[in-house]
């Protein structure tokens, strides 16, 4: 990722620059069919709870998903090292993998190449949510509910990404390599989420938003 | 380090972490999904002025890592702006430890086994099933490596290790004619901080016939009729509850409303009225939170701020005497340390699921310790005029204090004159959760004690999961309020 400035507009990977991964990626493939997907980002986010900012947060990350189909085998794989050796090992593993499991009959092809429209969901103004902004926010909420005696609790995320998606089928791979459609500028920002309850002593009378349990949500691999 | 302390940071600590995970899933005589998935990249987070920043990226080249350290400090000097009271981080009660290692202690590193032996694993148990007559059965695996670095401006350099593994079959049963189904999930293996040792100890093929005929029993046993009854529950059902009902509302941050736009608050707050003042249940209830247990979920060496776990009570001969905490938190609880004569320091509990993820206060390990009487599960039974016994874990609900809750379990035996007269099905018990610790009048020795655990246990925004065992004996609840789940209006 190129350098850039501390306040610069949240960074994601270009749609050259997913071009060139998911070429080189496919360029990789000796499997059946390849799909390659990236994904890349910030997610920034502040959180409030007692009338104070409790944690923040912004972070980028890129990541590759190699799904890898073998006759009626198949397997995926994710990296967010884009490093040339990274990505080849990546695809190999995928490979790999899809040799070693069993066949699926219910595996269905690929789709084909398919027409899509340019997404038109960018905000600028949500990529470019810096700390001092979310902050701002978070006092508009936080010294009124104060103010009043109430106890104010909530969070504020902002996303911006690019998500890019692209296969290849057969063995014409390179001749027959289409773009899936590149998907820029998904942008979206769930802002100010409130809550508010009367302040008895530190307690709060109101019930959070999201459920007793998010634990609970599933068994085997899932929360508690 | 040095960028962030260049750029004002009054604190800061960085984690560098690469994790690989693998899961696969079969069901039947096929697999369902093999996955392979790492994850690299760093977090920085800083203290300025009293408020955090934190800032994280994958791309860990020079500039990159000033960028985010500076990133970390600037948000930091915004979060000022809206603070109410500065922070303050509790002392570390060792010297930092400029070259800590630490790694979880397993035999195999489940990365080096064939995807190809653990497919062959998988489809071989789900044979054994198939063959003793399960309608359907699905089983998986779950492996994490986490190697992950921690270095911070008081000095301490730490790289572990960090190995879990979780195997798991749930097998299906259907009546004859397809309107009732019952299922049975391996819940007599629990995930552990294990390498794939795990699975070979225990043999999935070996158990799966028993689990069929457990499920036929369960579709086609007595109903249970409402009522109260004393409750007789099994280490690898009872973690779940003490997850729930002890675990969680001993959070520090969520008694004092810090996570009340999400997971929930606590019936435990405020700590004023609470600590050293609070019974939760008879005088031998003794609860102990520890990150050491050897195999289990929540084990390290350092806890993601640095800090050595230490073993701690939660509640002490039935009292309740303490919260879990981190350097920040352990500050909120210095009366109460003072009062008792304590230092105020972190219990270890920082911990961040990834390298994009903030650390903050989760979950350690937390136990209800044996008893001191050598009884076990059967002696239990032995004492019980007219009760059910519960094992396994399943489906539950909790409210958002942790206070009114319903448990359900995976198989349920009647109780009658001391023996086990027959399978029961559709129970469930209702609590209060200080009534239903204060009606423990039994509990299993050092014999009987097990660890359960999970994966996954969630909260935070954005939403974090946490790993986390609960060690437990078998245990004696008296006079419990038992419902009937399949009853129908």
């Amino acid at each position: 990722m190129p350098a850039r400035s501390l306040y610069a507009i949240a960074p994601h990977l270009s749609r050259a620059e997913c071009e060139a991964i998911t070429k080189k990626v496919l360029g990789y493939s000796t499997a059946d069919e390849c799909r390659v997907t990236v994904n890349s980002g910030m997610r920034q986010n502040t959180r409030f709870a007692v009338n104070q900012i409790s944690t923040a947060g912004d972070d980028y990350n890129a990541a590759v998903t190699i799904r890898a189909v073998i006759g009626k085998r198949v397997a995926n794989v994710t990296v967010n090292r884009l490093d040339d050796a990274s990505l080849r090992a990546a695809v190999q593993n995928a490979e790999r993998i899809a040799r070693l499991a069993p066949e699926d009959p219910e595996l269905l092809p690929e789709l084909g190449p398919q027409q899509y429209q340019e997404a038109i969901n960018w905000s600028d103004a949500t990529a470019s949510l810096e700390p001092e902004a979310r902050a701002d926010a978070v006092r508009a909420i936080t010294e009124p509910a104060r103010r009043a005696g109430f106890i104010s609790t909530g969070y504020i995320e902002a996303n911006a990404n690019s998500f890019a998606d692209r296969q290849q089928q057969g063995a014409l791979r390179l001749l027959a390599q289409h773009l899936h459609g590149v998907h820029h500028h998904r942008a979206h920002a769930r802002r100010h989420r409130l809550r508010l309850g009367r302040r008895v002593g530190q307690r709060l009378g109101g019930a959070s938003t999201r459920g007793s349990s998010p634990s609970a949500r599933s068994r085997r691999r899932g929360g508690r | 380090v040095d960028a962030a302390k260049s750029a004002g940071a009054d604190y800061a600590d960085c984690r560098i972490s690469s994790a690989r995970s693998q899961n696969i899933g079969t069901r039947e005589r096929r697999v369902t999904n093999i996955g392979d998935n790492e994850t690299f990249g760093f977090g920085v987070r800083v203290l300025v002025g009293g408020a955090w920043g934190f800032a994280a990226s994958s791309n860990l080249t020079p500039d990159e890592v000033v960028r985010v350290a500076r990133q970390a400090v600037a948000q930091a000097k915004a979060n000022r702006a809206a603070m109410v009271k500065p922070l303050q981080l509790a002392p570390i009660h060792h010297p930092p430890v400029p070259n800590g290692v630490w790694r979880s202690p397993i035999r195999i590193d489940p990365f080096t086994v064939a995807i190809e032996d653990k497919v062959a694993y998988l489809l071989d148990a789900n044979a054994a099933a198939m063959a003793a007559g399960a309608r359907f059965v699905n089983s998986n695996m779950f492996f994490l490596k986490d190697e992950k670095t921690f270095a911070s401006t008081l000095g301490t350099v730490t790289q572990q290790t960090i190995f879990r593994a979780q195997p798991g079959m749930t097998v299906t049963m259907t009546s004859p004619d397809n309107r009732d189904f019952t299922t049975r999930q391996s819940t007599d293996i629990q995930p552990k901080g294990l390498g794939y040792e795990h699975v070979l100890d225990n043999d999935m093929k070996q158990h799966a016939a028993r689990w069929v005929e457990e499920a036929k029993e369960k579709l086609s046993a007595k109903p249970v009729e409402v009522g109260r009854y004393d409750l007789i529950l099994h280490p690898t059902h009872l973690w779940l509850t003490i997850h729930e009902a002890i675990a969680h509302p001993t959070e520090l941050d969520r008694a004092y409303g810090f996570e009340a736009n999400y997971a929930g608050t606590s019936y435990l707050s405020p700590p004023e009225e609470k600590l050293g003042k609070f019974r939760m249940g008879p005088s031998f209830m003794n609860v102990l939170a520890d990150r050491s247990a050897p195999g289990s979920l929540s084990a390290c060496g350092w806890d993601d701020e640095g800090v050595a776990p230490e073993d701690f009570h939660i509640v002490k001969d039935g009292m309740f005497v303490d919260y879990q905490t981190t350097r920040e938190q352990a500050m909120w609880l210095d009366w109460w340390y003072k009062q008792n004569g304590k230092p105020t320091r972190s219990h270890g509990c920082s911990y961040a699921q990834t390298w994009a993820d903030v650390q903050f206060q989760r979950m350690p390990n937390v136990n209800l310790m044996p008893g001191e009487r050598d009884l076990v599960w059967e002696d239990l039974i032995a004492a019980t005029d007219n009760g059910i016994a519960i094992v396994g874990d399943g489906s539950f609900s909790i409210d958002q204090q942790r206070y009114n809750a319903q448990f359900g379990g995976q198989l349920f035996y009647e109780v009658k004159g001391g023996k086990i007269t027959g399978m029961l099905k559709d129970v469930a018990y209702q609590i209060r959760t200080p009534e239903f610790w204060n009606a423990l009048d039994m509990i299993g020795g050092k014999r009987s004690y097990e660890l359960g655990g999970a994966f996954g246990d969630g909260k935070g925004q954005p939403a974090q999961s946490n790993a986390v065992s609960h060690g437990c004996p078998p245990t004696r609840h008296k006079q419990i309020n038992v419902i009937n789940t399949g009853r129908t209006a």
